[in-house]
């Protein structure tokens, strides 16, 4: 399991560093690939939302936008009820796509 | 014990608990001269939020112990941010896998965790009770690549936490305060809540 895992990583164009143990680095791996679509739907509609949805939460899964929340609980709550342990993707429709970490920013180091 | 004593006790906990309740729940910190150089730090106990875990109980998987962290109060911060290896160990959901994250000198991109933050603290009427309270919310997760900061700190608190505190810092004394304000994101546990 865990060389099929390593054969998957290996064959991603990665561009990140991940030095996180050989499991966590290929289960993040896979995470990744999971969320892929959502985020490529995500950000499609991006501008789009940020005109009609402003400020609330959007759910997503794989190919599905599920709906629009006014808070990150209900969105949650929902993927959670609807999808239970299964991968969703929740992001808040802001203005910027970026999220100001101030201290840590000049230590970060993206996974 | 006789019943009679067993109510008569039952009522003054009751009692006890009513009072405690009416109470603001406040954290308090004596940093001294360290909050000048350090910041200010705290440890609370990072954890899943009570959906996630009654989605895991139903399907008969292990509930992940709850993570104590040492977290930098960082108002600058628009988000609470931790180690990746302290998202893992606590079990966080995974929500977005690709979040952009701006800070001094750096663009660059985190992982986006759906948690919980757990605070305690003592009464200050009522000897013996502990307040404890929650917040869930989204928590990124990044590494930290500066040794001095990576064994000080495991994360920080952000503004999306801390909209539920009036937070008095007083940098002559070195103390610093949060009391605890009724929010929509947070949420009073009742007494003797196992996190």
């Amino acid at each position: 399991m865990c060389g099929q895992l390593m054969k998957c990583y290996n064959s991603l164009i990665v561009k990140e560093k991940v030095n996180i143990g050989t499991f966590s680095c290929a289960s993040a791996i896979l995470h990744s690939m999971e969320l892929e679509r959502e985020t490529r739907i995500y950000t499609a509609h991006l501008d789009e939302w940020r005109q009609s949805h402003l400020g609330e939460f959007v759910l997503i899964k794989d190919e599905e936008v599920v709906d629009f929340f006014p808070s990150l609980n209900d969105a949650f709550s929902c993927g959670t009820n609807r999808f239970g342990l299964d991968e969703f993707f929740i992001k808040q429709i802001t203005p910027l796509d970026m999220v100001n970490i101030s201290l840590f920013g000049r230590s970060l180091q993206a996974l | 014990m006789s019943s009679g004593h067993a109510r008569k006790e039952k009522a003054r906990l009751e009692k006890i608990h009513r009072k405690a309740a009416k109470e603001i729940p406040t954290l308090s910190f004596e940093f001294g001269a360290g909050l000048m150089f350090h910041g200010p730090i705290i440890s609370t106990t990072l954890t899943i939020t009570e959906e996630h875990k009654a989605v895991l109980g139903k399907a008969g998987l292990p509930i992940p112990a709850p993570v104590i962290c040492r977290f930098l109060i960082d108002t600058g911060a628009d988000l609470c941010m931790v180690k990746h290896e302290f998202a893992q160990a606590a079990g966080l959901k995974l929500i977005n896998a690709n979040s952009p994250i701006h800070g001094v000198g750096v663009d660059s991109t985190g992982k986006t965790y759906m948690g919980r933050i757990a605070f305690a603290c003592d009464s200050r009427i009522s000897p013996g009770v502990q307040h404890q309270f929650a917040i869930d919310t989204q928590i990124l997760s990044g590494e930290l690549m500066g040794a001095l900061l990576g064994a000080k700190l495991d994360g920080l608190i952000g503004r999306d936490v801390l909209q539920s505190f009036d937070m008095n810092y007083n940098g002559m004394t070195g103390k610093v305060e949060m009391k605890f304000i009724a929010h929509a994101t947070a949420k009073r546990l009742p007494p003797g809540t196992i996190l």
